[in-house]
C-alpha cells in the first residue's frame, strides 16, 4: 500500500505513521502520498484513524513514530502554527466572541508577509523585513472570501445568530482567506441536514476546482466519499485498507470490509478451485481471479447491481433462485432472493418481480470479486489454567485437554463454534461486537475482547455495532495444541 | 340563592387551591420576607432616625462630612482593588495551568480545602506566623490576609469556565497561524471573560465589605468599612451604621451593574 513516490507532484507523504493512545494504536503504521491539487478523503467507521491522522497532519496530534512531509520538509515536529495547512473543523469552533468579519480576519491580523525591504544584521546575513497586512489588505481578503462562500453582507453578524450552514461557510471562508497549500476539512457536514449537504458538497467540489488547492476530507459517508473525492483512503482500526479511485474502490474493493462499508454488497465464503474458478452456493462458478491457492478459503463479493433476472428455464441463467421481497427505492428496486432456500442475493434492477416467483440470475465472471479471507480460523497462544482448563484473553474456559497448568498452548477455534451470547455475564469472557457482515445465510461478527483479540465469529443473528456481548465456546470445540518447548526458543 | 351562590363560591376557592408549583415557591419567599427584605427596610428607616427615634437627615451629613469614615471606604477600596488585582494575577495562570491537567480538579479542592476551616481560626494562624517571622503588621499584611481568604473565590470560577472553554477554539487559533501565546490572548482570555467577572465580583465586594480580618492582621490600625460599620454598631449609633451599610450597598450594586454589562448579560457557566 506504501507508495514510494518521489519529486515535485506529491504534497504531503506519511511514511509508516502510528499514534498510540493508552498502549492502543488508533493508527497504526500509515504510509501514503498525496498529489498536489488532489481531493482525497479519508473514509472509514468512527474510530477507524482518520480524524486522528489530519490531525497529525494538521500539527495538533505528534505520531508516536513515523514521519511527515510536506513539500519534501520533515514537519513532523513543527508547531500548527508555522505549518501551511488550514481547517474547517468538525463543529466549525468559530471564535464567539468575534464576529463574522473578525472570525475570517483572524488569520490576516495575525500573518507576517515580506515587506520588500532588506536589512542585514551584525552577522552580515540580508534578511527581508516582515511586514503586518494593512486594514485595507486585510479588508479586500475577507470581503472577497466571504463573497465566494456567498455571505457579503454578514461581516457584522454575531457567528451564533447564524445557521449551521451558514456557520459552515464562515468556517470555510475563515480558513481559505489565509491561502493555504493544503486545506483539511474534518467532518465539516455532519451538523448540517440531507439537503443542505448535497449542496454544500457541490459547492467544496466547486471551490476545489476553482482555488485548485489540495483538499483533505475526512468523513465515515461513503457517498460523500464517492462524490467528492479523486482519492479515496478507506480506513479500518487504524489501519489504511485501500487507497484508490471512487470507481476503483467501488468496483474492486480490496477485501470484504470495503466493499461491505461501500455501497451495497452481497458478500459469501468461497472457496478457490483453481485460477479462473470459483466455488461458492455448491456451484463451480467462472470468473477472472488467478493466483491463489487450490481450495484456499475466498470471499465471493457481488455487487447487487451487476446480478442480472432473467426467466427461470433461459439456459444462460446460472443458478435459480426464489423472490422473497421486492421494494421500489425511487430509482431501482431491491430485490431480495433466496437460492437453494437458504442463500440470500440482493439484486438491485429497473424492473419490478413478484415476491415468490422463480427466476434465472446470471452474473458476468468480471463483477465475481474474489478477496482473501482477512483469517480462517480463530488463533491464539496462550497457557493451560489446570488440567481440563485454559485461559483465553482472561478467561478461564473449560477444555478436553488434560495439558498441566502453565503449559503453552496454542489454541484454535472455528467461526462458528463460538458462542454469542446477549447476556455478558452468561459468557466466560465478555467482548464489543466491533462489525457484522452479511454473507448470505450468515452473519460474520468481530467481537473484539477486552485484551483486544478479535473473535470472528459466524452467528446466524445479526449483532448490534459497539454492543457488549458474552463469548463462550463448547469444551469439545477448543482445538488445543501444545507448544513444545524447543518450538517456542 | 346568595347562599348557594357563596356556597359555590367557596367550592370554587377550595378546587382552585391545588398543589402546583407555584405554592412550592412560598417557604423560600416567606424566607426571603422575613431574612433580607425586612432587615433592609429596618435598615433604611434606622437611617432616617436619629437616637430619639424623630426623622433626621443629619445620619447622611455625619456620614459624609466625617473625614475619618470617607477615608476609611477609600481605604477599604484601595485594599479591595489590590487584593482582587492580586487574586486575578495569582489565581488566573493556577486555574489556567490546572484545568489542562486531568487531576486538575482534585488540586482545586486542595485550594478550596483551607475554606472550610473558619476565616477567623485561619486569620489567627496567619497572625502568628507574621509575629513569629517578625513582620509588622499594617496594610501589607491585612492584603496578604485578604488575597488568603478570598483567593478561593477567585479561582473557582476561572476554572469552572476554563475548563469549560472547547478546545477547538485554541486549536483553530493555532491552526490560523496563532504563537501560543496569541492563542491565549485572542481566544483563552476572552473568551474566560465571565469566570474573570465573577471572580472579581466575588472578590471585590467580601473584600471592601470584610471586617475582623484587618483588624486582627494590622493591630486595630486598619480600618475597612466593614468594620468600621461594625464600630457605629458596636457604639450604638445605629443611625449612622445604617447609613454607611446603604452606602456600601449601593456601591456593591452598582459594581454588579457594570460587572453585567461587561458580562453583556451572558451568564457565567457552571455553579458560580
Amino acid at each position: 500500500m506504501a507508495k514510494k513516490k518521489s519529486g515535485k507532484n506529491i504534497i504531503i507523504n506519511l511514511k509508516n505513521v502510528s499514534k498510540i493512545y493508552d498502549d492502543k494504536y488508533a493508527v497504526n503504521n500509515v504510509s501514503l502520498s498525496i498529489k498536489r491539487g488532489e481531493f482525497v478523503t479519508f473514509l472509514g467507521p468512527s474510530g477507524c484513524g482518520k480524524t486522528t491522522t489530519l490531525r497529525m497532519i494538521a500539527g495538533f496530534e505528534k505520531p508516536t513514530s513515523g514521519r511527515i512531509f510536506f513539500n519534501g520538509q520533515d514537519i513532523t515536529d513543527t508547531p500548527p502554527h508555522l505549518r501551511p495547512v488550514n481547517t474547517v473543523f468538525q463543529k466549525y469552533a468559530l471564535f464567539p466572541h468575534l464576529n463574522v468579519y473578525n472570525n475570517v480576519a483572524f488569520g490576516l491580523k495575525i500573518k507576517k508577509i515580506p515587506s520588500g525591504e532588506q536589512y542585514t544584521d551584525k552577522n552580515g546575513n540580508t534578511y527581508e523585513k516582515l511586514r503586518k497586512l494593512t486594514k485595507q489588505e486585510i479588508r479586500e481578503k475577507v470581503d472577497a472570501a466571504l463573497k465566494m462562500v456567498d455571505l457579503e453582507d454578514y461581516g457584522h453578524r454575531d457567528v451564533q445568530s447564524l445557521s449551521g450552514g451558514q456557520q459552515q461557510r464562515v468556517a470555510i471562508a475563515r480558513a481559505l482567506v489565509n491561502e493555504p497549500e493544503v486545506l483539511l476539512l474534518d467532518e465539516p457536514l455532519g451538523a448540517l441536514d440531507l439537503k443542505m449537504r448535497k449542496d454544500m458538497q457541490i459547492e467544496l467540489m466547486n471551490m476545489h476546482k476553482k482555488i485548485g488547492i489540495t483538499f483533505i476530507y475526512v468523513t465515515h459517508d461513503q457517498e460523500e466519499a464517492l462524490t467528492m473525492s479523486d482519492t479515496i483512503v478507506v480506513m479500518r482500526n487504524g489501519v489504511i485498507q485501500q487507497i484508490a479511485s471512487p470507481e476503483k474502490i467501488y468496483d474492486e474493493p480490496a477485501n470484504a470490509f470495503v466493499a461491505d462499508f461501500i455501497g451495497e454488497s452481497n458478500i459469501y465464503s468461497g472457496v478457490m478451485k483453481e485460477d479462473f474458478k470459483v466455488e461458492f452456493f455448491d456451484r463451480i462458478l467462472e470468473c477472472v481471479d488467478s493466483g491463489f491457492k487450490r481450495d484456499e478459503p475466498i470471499d465471493v463479493i457481488i455487487r447487487p447491481e451487476d446480478i442480472y433476472i432473467l426467466p427461470k428455464d433461459n439456459p444462460a441463467a446460472l443458478m435459480t433462485a426464489r423472490v422473497t421481497d421486492c421494494v421500489f427505492k425511487g430509482d431501482h428496486y431491491q430485490i431480495l432472493a433466496l437460492v437453494d432456500g437458504e442463500n440470500e442475493l440482493m439484486i438491485h434492477d429497473t424492473s419490478a418481480v413478484k415476491p415468490g416467483e422463480e427466476i434465472g440470475i446470471f452474473i458476468k465472471p468480471f463483477d465475481l470479486h474474489i478477496m482473501h479471507k482477512a483469517r480462517i480460523i480463530n488463533e491464539l497462544t496462550t497457557e493451560m489454567w489446570d488440567k481440563g482448563v485454559v485461559e483465553i484473553c482472561g478467561g478461564r474456559f473449560p477444555c478436553n485437554s488434560e495439558l498441566e497448568g502453565g503449559t503453552p498452548v496454542t489454541v484454535k477455534i472455528d467461526f462458528d463454534d463460538v458462542i454469542v451470547h446477549d447476556d455478558e455475564d452468561d459468557g466466560v469472557i465478555g467482548g464489543t461486537v466491533v462489525s457484522s457482515i452479511y454473507k448470505g445465510s450468515y452473519y460474520q461478527c468481530v467481537i473484539r475482547a477486552d485484551n483486544h483479540f478479535d473473535f470472528f465469529v459466524d452467528t446466524e443473528d445479526d449483532w448490534l455495532k459497539g454492543d457488549r456481548v458474552g463469548i463462550s465456546v463448547a469444551p469439545e470445540k477448543l482445538i488445543i495444541e501444545e507448544i513444545k518447548k524447543a518450538e517456542a526458543e | 340563592m346568595k347562599a348557594k351562590e357563596l356556597f359555590q363560591k367557596g367550592i370554587g376557592k377550595i378546587k382552585k387551591f391545588r398543589l402546583t408549583r407555584r405554592v412550592f415557591a412560598y417557604p423560600y419567599v416567606l424566607f426571603m420576607l422575613v431574612f433580607i427584605v425586612a432587615p433592609l427596610i429596618v435598615l433604611l428607616v434606622n437611617a432616617f432616625l436619629d437616637s430619639e427615634g424623630n426623622f433626621t437627615f443629619g445620619n447622611f451629613a455625619t456620614f459624609f462630612t466625617d473625614s475619618t469614615s470617607l477615608s476609611v471606604l477609600g481605604m477599604s477600596l484601595a485594599v479591595g482593588a489590590i487584593t482582587t488585582a492580586l487574586c486575578l494575577l495569582i489565581g488566573y495562570p493556577l486555574a489556567y495551568i490546572v484545568s489542562k491537567w486531568s487531576s486538575g480538579s482534585v488540586i482545586v479542592l486542595l485550594v478550596i480545602l483551607p475554606m472550610w476551616v473558619n476565616f477567623l481560626i485561619r486569620t489567627y494562624a496567619l497572625k502568628a506566623i507574621f509575629n513569629a517571622m517578625d513582620i509588622r503588621l499594617g496594610v501589607g499584611t491585612v492584603i496578604v490576609g485578604m488575597v488568603y481568604n478570598f483567593i478561593p473565590y477567585m479561582i473557582m470560577p476561572l476554572h469552572t469556565t476554563i475548563s469549560n472553554i472547547d478546545p477547538s477554539y485554541a486549536e483553530a487559533a493555532k491552526d490560523l497561524g496563532a504563537t501560543p501565546w496569541k492563542t491565549f490572548f485572542k481566544t483563552t482570555l476572552p473568551l474566560s471573560l465571565p469566570g474573570i467577572i465573577s471572580g472579581v465580583t466575588m472578590v471585590f465586594i467580601p473584600t471592601i465589605s470584610a471586617f475582623a480580618i484587618s483588624e486582627m492582621l494590622s493591630n486595630n490600625t486598619v480600618l475597612m468599612f466593614g468594620d468600621s460599620i461594625n464600630l457605629r454598631f458596636e457604639w450604638q449609633l445605629y443611625g449612622v451604621g445604617s447609613v454607611m451599610s446603604i452606602v456600601m450597598l449601593v456601591f456593591v450594586l452598582i459594581l454588579n451593574f457594570f460587572m453585567n454589562r461587561a458580562n453583556k448579560g451572558e451568564a457565567p457557566k457552571g455553579i458560580w
